[in-house]
């Protein structure tokens, strides 16, 4: 069923309320079961044996591990560089918003989703 | 007989039923009864009451799929880090000797603290998540396309401040896997070339993770960021309402 505008007052603060609770019962529930820990106190003289980033820094921190750290660093950097700003200059065609449209960002965002996932769950059994 | 709502969901439902019982003059109304002379001394002067409704009448755009719930949720996953964020400052001390101390008094003897300090531990690792579907959400539907290239932009420093967030605060329990992952991230950033012994020495505030560091990180997690995001915030909120949703596809 398509519904194509829908008031903001009731219809989308309700389905609002309804997902903050959803969200609210997710973090609670992680909270209770798996409480966040602490570990050992910093001691700058001695490194641990295995450092690893937070999860959402371990698809960049294993991709660093494996090419050279210059052309490494200096890639994603250019990466971060354009992704705010590409949509003026590329894929603007407000009519070809379907995926296969515009197939070359279609995979390239393919392309993305695979790295960031593989690299994940490879920095984290590595 | 069919049931008139037997073919509705049950957002249709429970919306439909919110549309009959709470309309906008009922609105009003619990609005100046809760808030009393205040709200209609501010209103006769004011005339807020035009603003709001005008506000809470625009229709919403485009169609509702669960895929548009991660921007909403991320904005409520924000609200839960300022509140459990402001909760953990009052008892978190931002100094080498005293900081995992501190981080193990809220966990161990502050009355709900280790709540608290999970609810932002879990609030923040979910919200990179929410930030990083909505981003693929909005880059596979095209929505960034113009007129909507500066809503991208915002979104995009928004996704920035939101990992500067986590670089930043993933230290501040000063344990042993915070100070050495913190160790690599700076040294990361070290490595830029030209100007990455700048960004180092800007981030460390020395050549190792030190006091310095701690109170930088400390004051760009609790005082910079926030503002900075504040802010992105605003301008992301206000083009969306501005220029509604993309069309579905």
């Amino acid at each position: 069923m398509k519904r194509k505008d829908h008031p903001f007052w009731p219809h989308h603060v309700i389905e609002q309320v309804i997902q903050a609770f959803l969200v609210i019962a997710v973090i609670l529930t992680l909270a209770l079961v798996f409480p966040a820990g602490i570990g050992e106190k910093a001691d700058p003289v001695t490194t641990p044996e295995h450092v690893k980033p937070e999860w959402y820094f371990l698809a960049v921190y294993q991709l660093l591990k494996f090419v050279p750290r210059l052309a490494g660093i200096v890639g994603m950097i250019l990466v971060f560089a354009a992704l705010p700003f590409f949509p003026f200059f590329f894929d603007r065609d407000p009519e070809k918003r379907r995926p296969f449209k515009r197939p070359v960002f279609f995979f390239v965002g393919i392309a993305l989703i695979i790295w960031f996932v593989a690299f994940t769950i490879w920095g984290k059994i590595s | 007989m069919e049931h008139p709502d037997r073919k509705k969901g049950f957002l249709d439902i429970v919306n439909g039923w919110l549309g009959e019982s709470i309309n906008l003059t009922a609105l009003d109304k619990i609005l100046s009864s809760f808030t009393g002379f205040l709200y209609v001394e501010v209103d006769t002067r004011l005339d807020v009451r035009e603003g709001i409704r005008k506000q809470l009448k625009k229709p919403i755009s485009g169609k509702y799929t669960w895929m548009s719930c991660f921007g909403g949720i991320t904005l409520l996953l924000f609200l839960i880090q300022v509140v459990t964020g402001v909760l953990l400052a009052i008892y978190y001390k931002p100094s080498p000797d005293a900081a995992h101390d501190s981080v193990r008094y809220i966990m161990n003897d502050v009355p709900y603290g280790w709540l608290i300090r999970s609810i932002h531990r879990y609030a923040a690792e979910l919200m990179v998540l929410t930030v990083i579907i909505h981003m693929f959400k909005v880059f596979r539907t095209g929505a960034y396309k113009p007129p909507r290239e500066m809503n991208w932009v915002s979104g995009v420093f928004l996704f920035f401040i939101t990992l500067g967030f986590g670089f930043t605060g993933y230290l501040l329990p000063w344990d042993q896997t915070a100070y050495w992952a913190s160790t690599v991230g700076t040294q990361m950033a070290e490595s830029v070339p030209l100007i990455g012994p700048y960004i180092g020495t800007v981030l460390r505030g020395g050549s190792t993770i030190g006091e310095e560091t701690l109170a930088r990180f400390y004051a760009a997690h609790v005082i910079v960021l926030p503002w900075i995001m504040f802010m992105f915030m605003g301008a992301h909120f206000f083009m969306i309402r501005r220029q509604g949703c993309a069309d579905p596809l």
